[in-house]
């Protein structure tokens, strides 16, 4: 059975320092299956052609392959609107575990000030418990406290809803290079199976 | 010369004793002032309808030519949102809307009561702002368990009024030390202006 890396980039896809980019070089330099999709015209994200660019990506996964998803923000609610339509996978296999990194919480109406136009139709995503646990075996929330798009309180509200855990990172902000996320050495670590949860901070 | 009344909007719960807006009562009864300070109907489970409702009643008794100041907090600044966009009523002088909670209708915060979901989204009616009241400005805090400072911000640019930042002053409640507020006592009483005075 193999190991497959899924890497989910969010809204304005990835800068260069961004922790996503520093974990799909690491992981390649392992010699493992990395699959890093470059979402459609990412500084103006469309729902729809998100969702069949990522089923697209799962459809070319082996069906008994060891998967990690691990997504980020806008990507992590991308997740969360393929689980609202998988109560029956019918996109690759059941992931073996899931990390969903600063997905935002916003109104859809009164979506916040830089959010590209597009993301906020990306909102409020499905709170599908039924549909998280069929594609995903272990789904995890990583959410920090000062995340602009986020209070840590609203994470816990999208854990709530899907029934999964979430895990504080102090002060991580939106976790992304801005807030010292370039390089984070615990989440390469995390998803080789080298270190567990709780995710370690940068500092 | 136009007679000054103060309306007080409560959030959620109603309001701890200690809370900023029951300082703020006492001190403009002290000052001699008319107060006005509903208390709406459940305020535990909150319902938008009778909220409005009971809001409305106040308002109509509060003379036409009276040179209103409201001063609103959490949800009583979401209601005060609802109402702007009904554009009824006479127009306020000045309107604070301090820590107006930015929620999700379809995923509320865990203890919320079913009632407080429907108040989200509130209508970001710029026009019926600006007729409910000649000034409006939001206060929010950079620590609000209850909404970014950022998307407070998407708020105050919707509706086109001003936000001015409390740092690490939390949902501004007795629980981050908004007990006794100095400064919105002379805010209210024009003794004090823009920014607010952080507690400390």
């Amino acid at each position: 059975m193999s190991d497959v890396f899924l890497v989910l980039h969010g809204w304005g896809g990835n800068k260069p320092e961004h922790w996503q980019e520093h974990l799909v070089l690491k992981l390649k330099n392992e010699g493992v299956d990395v699959r890093y999709p470059t979402f459609p015209d990412p500084k103006n994200p469309n729902l729809a052609a998100w969702m069949t660019s990522l089923h697209s990506v799962l459809d070319k996964i082996p069906s008994d392959a060891n998967l990690t998803v691990l997504a980020h923000s806008l990507g992590a609610i991308l997740w969360m609107h393929h689980a609202g339509m998988s109560e029956t996978p019918a996109h690759g296999p059941q992931a073996a575990r899931v990390l969903l990194v600063a997905p935002p919480y916003v109104i859809r109406e009164i979506p916040p000030l830089d959010a590209p136009p597009g993301a906020a139709d990306f909102f409020p995503p499905p709170m599908s418990k039924t549909g998280i646990a069929a594609i995903g075996r272990e789904t995890v929330i990583v959410a920090s406290d000062t995340d602009d798009y986020s209070t840590f309180d609203q994470s816990s509200a999208y854990a709530g809803g899907l029934d999964v855990p979430i895990e504080k990172l102090a002060g991580g902000g939106h976790i992304s290079p801005y807030y010292g996320y370039g390089e984070w050495p615990w989440v390469f670590e995390w998803a080789l199976g080298r270190a567990a949860l709780s995710p370690k901070p940068n500092k | 010369m136009a007679e000054s009344v103060f309306l007080i909007l409560h959030g959620r719960g109603g309001n701890a004793v200690d809370h900023w807006q029951n300082h703020l009562a006492r001190g403009l009864t002290n000052a001699g002032v008319d107060v006005r300070y509903p208390r709406f109907p459940r305020p535990e489970d909150p319902d938008l309808t009778d909220w409005l409702h009971a809001f409305r009643e106040t308002l109509n008794e509060i003379p036409e030519d009276a040179r209103l100041t409201v001063i609103a907090h959490s949800l009583g600044s979401i209601l005060w949102m609802h109402h702007a966009a009904s554009r009824q009523g006479l127009q306020a002088d000045r309107v604070l809307l301090a820590a107006p909670p930015y929620i999700v209708r379809e995923v509320p915060l865990a203890g919320q009561p079913l009632g407080t979901t429907r108040f989200y989204p509130p209508p970001m009616d710029k026009i019926g702002i600006a007729a409910a009241g000649r000034e409006t400005t939001i206060v929010a805090s950079d620590t609000d368990d209850f909404a970014t400072f950022a998307q407070t911000e998407a708020y105050a640019a919707a509706l086109r009024v001003p936000i001015y930042k409390l740092p690490g002053a939390g949902h501004i409640s007795p629980f981050y030390g908004y007990g006794e507020w100095p400064w919105v006592l002379d805010w209210s009483l024009g003794r004090a202006n823009f920014p607010p005075f952080p507690n400390r």
